[in-house]
């Protein structure tokens, strides 16, 4: 943890100064590697209306071994579009992205269920 | 579970019809036209281990002297470009060989490879490995040719040289579909492969800036006095450009600038990383690069980087179809692989039992594992126990223990929280009664299998140890020979010994693969039982290299040889009965109808 790269100080400052419409992204203040961030569900997505907690860390090797297109910005944005357009034929859980491929209708209700149960704004519940 | 080998994912056979031309194949109808077993002298080890001391700065006169050593004949001198021989007379095979008897015989009264090199001559008749001509080449070698192409294609499309490095590796090395493509529109391939439009490309700028204004780098953050930008005028810092192209000389694939599509050249590269890094890069574009090649094969054995040109390629079809094994032999380290199966040498077993196996030992891999992680033995009472639910906490029928399904530890040391377990799991499986039904069916099947497959597997480690022995014994041995004035003649029985004990244990472990095909059980019990005296007289060999003081083995020369001698009438044994059960054609179609995946 000793010395941070400056290239993380600025995305951190630029988050803050200059957010992301409907994205938060906190450094911890112990590890300014790790990043508390909530993302709003995108409009007209049945995720409209609820907000998402999300940890961030950025790993050792950031951002030395990354590509330079690769910032913290550019990965939550494409968390975001990804709740405005999911992608069930690369999925992260297999059996929801079965569910969703075969009954697009059912899993859209279920995602806007659980939306209203469990990604309310006040109190919040971890999901991961 | 699967040994190394088997999941060795070189495994795919040659395309027999291989009807593509390449380029290669005109600018090299060079060389030989007598592919005659060469002459050895016993002083010269390994007349084909030249390769050391050929670094980076001489590379160029490599290349300079490439068309020579190419053009000439050189199956005799050893040779920076690749020394062509066969098999059978190998420098490895060129020592004395042992027959039964425990005569000690000189090179070239055998003209077979090693295997057969140990059993009586009468025998040679069952016996079913067949040396192909070929040449060896190192990844230098190959570099030198991959220049070549280049050099050739250049001049033919009118572009530079690191152009057309850039276009094959972006082409994955099919020069053909590039010519085809550079000539209808060059412009667009220029573009998709990120080069310039025009022709006349332009290197990277490296700038110094003073330390009153330096350049502040994007990536990094910092403020940096060297930069390096393409064409494109993408600027970082040479230490971020420099990371940033280092991390990707490995991936064998055109680098392109860190935010757009152009593509770095050869010049850019050196530049950025030091002298001699584009050619890690064009290292790494190997493996794309020979697998165009239809003759050339890499040698399957585990980290080798041996590359072999097989001369005779059209012959291979035949000969797998006659049941013969088609083998050659890698380099200095003398990895003996069939080209047909791209697998180490399974001599007795046939090419296409072979492949069936090490296709069924890839497929049964998921299924074995999935029978292993779906039932357990309880940790105190051993009972068998299924899982049929996707809880991780087990109770146990019989003695009611409880314990954790991932890492088979107490419950109760979880405490109340099961996220404390240190052991990744699996996916949950539920299992229906369908499922169950499906696994006792599939357990009695890989009963079977899994029987064969253990001996399989037995003695293929039992190989490799016998190999890290044999070396052991034969370097102690050379010792003590220096120290007691022991003529090399009579310690050279100790070399013969180690080939008599691997080419028993080859046999033995390929022996198994034909046994699980076996559908006839008379001939299956005879087999089983010549099989387990040639494993009681291997066993008994390779206790002998257990002996830890020199001396003693140079005392049991004799002992030795007796050895050696029942080794070689069991596995004469073996092979006679094998050939018998072949011939019988008692082995069911599945043996030899190989699967679609296999190709
Ligand atoms: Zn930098
Ligand atoms: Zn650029
Ligand atoms: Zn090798
Ligand atoms: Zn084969
Ligand atoms: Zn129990
Ligand atoms: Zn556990």
């Amino acid at each position: 943890m000793s010395n941070l790269p400056k290239r993380i100080i600025k995305e951190s400052e630029r988050l803050i100064s200059d957010p992301v419409p409907g994205i938060t992204a906190v450094p911890h203040e112990d590890n300014l590697r790790y990043f508390d961030v909530t993302i709003q569900g995108p409009d007209q997505s049945p995720y409209e209306g609820g907000v998402f907690e999300l940890e961030l860390y950025l790993p050792d090797d950031y951002p030395n071994h990354w590509s330079p297109a690769l910032q913290i910005r550019t990965i939550l944005l494409s968390v975001q579009a990804l709740l405005a357009a999911p992608n069930p034929n690369d999925p992260l859980a297999n059996d929801v992205a079965e569910e969703w491929l075969q009954n697009e209708t059912a899993a859209i209700e279920t995602a806007k269920q659980w939306t209203s149960l469990h990604a309310q704004p006040k109190p919040a519940v971890a999901e991961d | 579970m699967p040994p190394d080998s088997v999941s060795n994912e070189k495994l795919e056979s040659y395309d027999s019809d291989g009807s593509e031309v390449h380029i290669d194949s005109v600018e090299e109808e060079e060389e030989e036209e007598d592919f005659g077993s060469f002459e050895y002298s016993e002083e010269e080890e390994f007349p084909i281990d030249e390769e050391e001391g050929e670094e980076l700065e001489d590379y160029d006169d490599i290349i300079s002297n490439s068309e020579s050593q190419f053009g000439d004949d050189f199956d005799i001198e050893p040779s920076t470009n690749g020394t062509t021989f066969t098999s059978g007379s190998s420098p490895n095979n060129g020592h004395a060989t042992t027959d039964s008897i425990g005569n000690s015989r000189r090179g070239d009264e055998y003209s077979y490879g090693l295997t057969q090199g140990q059993f009586r001559e009468e025998s040679t008749s069952l016996v079913n490995s067949t040396p192909m001509k070929f040449k060896t080449y190192t990844t230098m070698d190959l570099i030198d040719k991959m220049h070549k192409q280049c050099r050739k294609l250049s001049e033919i499309l009118v572009i530079s040289q690191d152009n057309v490095i850039n276009l094959l590796q972006f082409f994955s090395w099919n020069s053909e579909r590039l010519m085809e493509d550079y000539v209808t529109d060059p412009m667009k391939v220029r573009k998709d492969a990120g080069l310039l439009e025009d022709s006349h490309d332009l290197t990277g700028v490296c700038t110094t800036y003073p330390k009153t204004n330096p350049f502040s780098c994007f990536i990094c953050c910092d403020d940096k006095l060297t930069t390096y930008k393409l064409a494109c005028n993408h600027e970082y810092c040479t230490d971020c450009y420099g990371r940033y192209v280092e991390d990707r000389l490995s991936e064998g694939r055109v680098i392109k600038c860190p935010d757009c599509d152009l593509t770095l050249q050869t010049r850019d590269i050196d530049n950025i990383c030091g002298e001699g890094s584009s050619l890690k890069l064009l290292e790494s574009s190997m493996k794309e690069y020979v697998e165009r090649l239809r003759a050339f094969k890499w040698c399957p054995a585990p980290d080798c980087k041996g590359i072999v040109e097989v001369l005779n390629m059209s012959e291979v079809k035949d000969l797998v179809n006659e049941g013969k094994i088609p083998f050659v032999r890698c380099g200095s380290e003398g990895h003996q692989f069939c080209v047909s199966c791209l697998f180490e040498n399974h001599s007795p077993a046939p090419c296409q039992i072979t492949k069936n196996w090490i296709t069924k030992c890839k497929d049964d891999s998921e299924t074995v594992k999935w029978i292993l992680t779906n039932t357990q033995t309880c940790p105190r009472c051993e009972t068998s126990i299924e899982k049929n639910g996707g809880c991780n906490h087990m109770t146990c029928k019989k003695c009611r223990h409880e314990f954790c399904w991932i890492c088979l530890g107490d419950w109760k040391l979880h405490g109340s929280s099961y996220y404390n377990c240190t052991r990744t799991g699996t996916k949950d499986q539920i299992i229906t009664n369908e499922n169950k039904k499906t696994i006792a069916s599939t357990k009695e099947s890989l009963k079977r299998y899994l029987h064969f497959y253990n001996l399989f597997s037995v003695h293929e480690v039992s190989t490799k140890l016998d190999m890290a022995r044999c070396s052991v014994v034969q370097s102690t041995v050379r010792d003590l020979q220096v120290v007691s004035g022991i003529s090399w003649i009579e310690a050279q029985f100790i070399a013969d010994s180690a080939k008599v004990l691997l080419s028993g244990r080859q046999c033995l472990k390929w022996s198994y693969p034909l046994a699980f095909y076996c559908d006839s059980t008379p001939l299956l019990n005879i087999f089983e039982n010549v099989q387990a005296e040639l494993a009681m007289a291997v066993e008994s060999l390779s206790k002998m290299f257990e002996i830890e003081d020199p001396a003693e083995i140079v005392e049991k020369k004799k002992e030795f040889i007796d050895d050696c001698g029942v080794v070689l009438l069991r596995q004469n044994a073996v092979l006679s009965c094998m050939k018998e059960l072949l011939e019988s054609k008692t082995l069911p179609d599945e043996a030899f109808i190989l699967k679609k995946s296999v190709r």
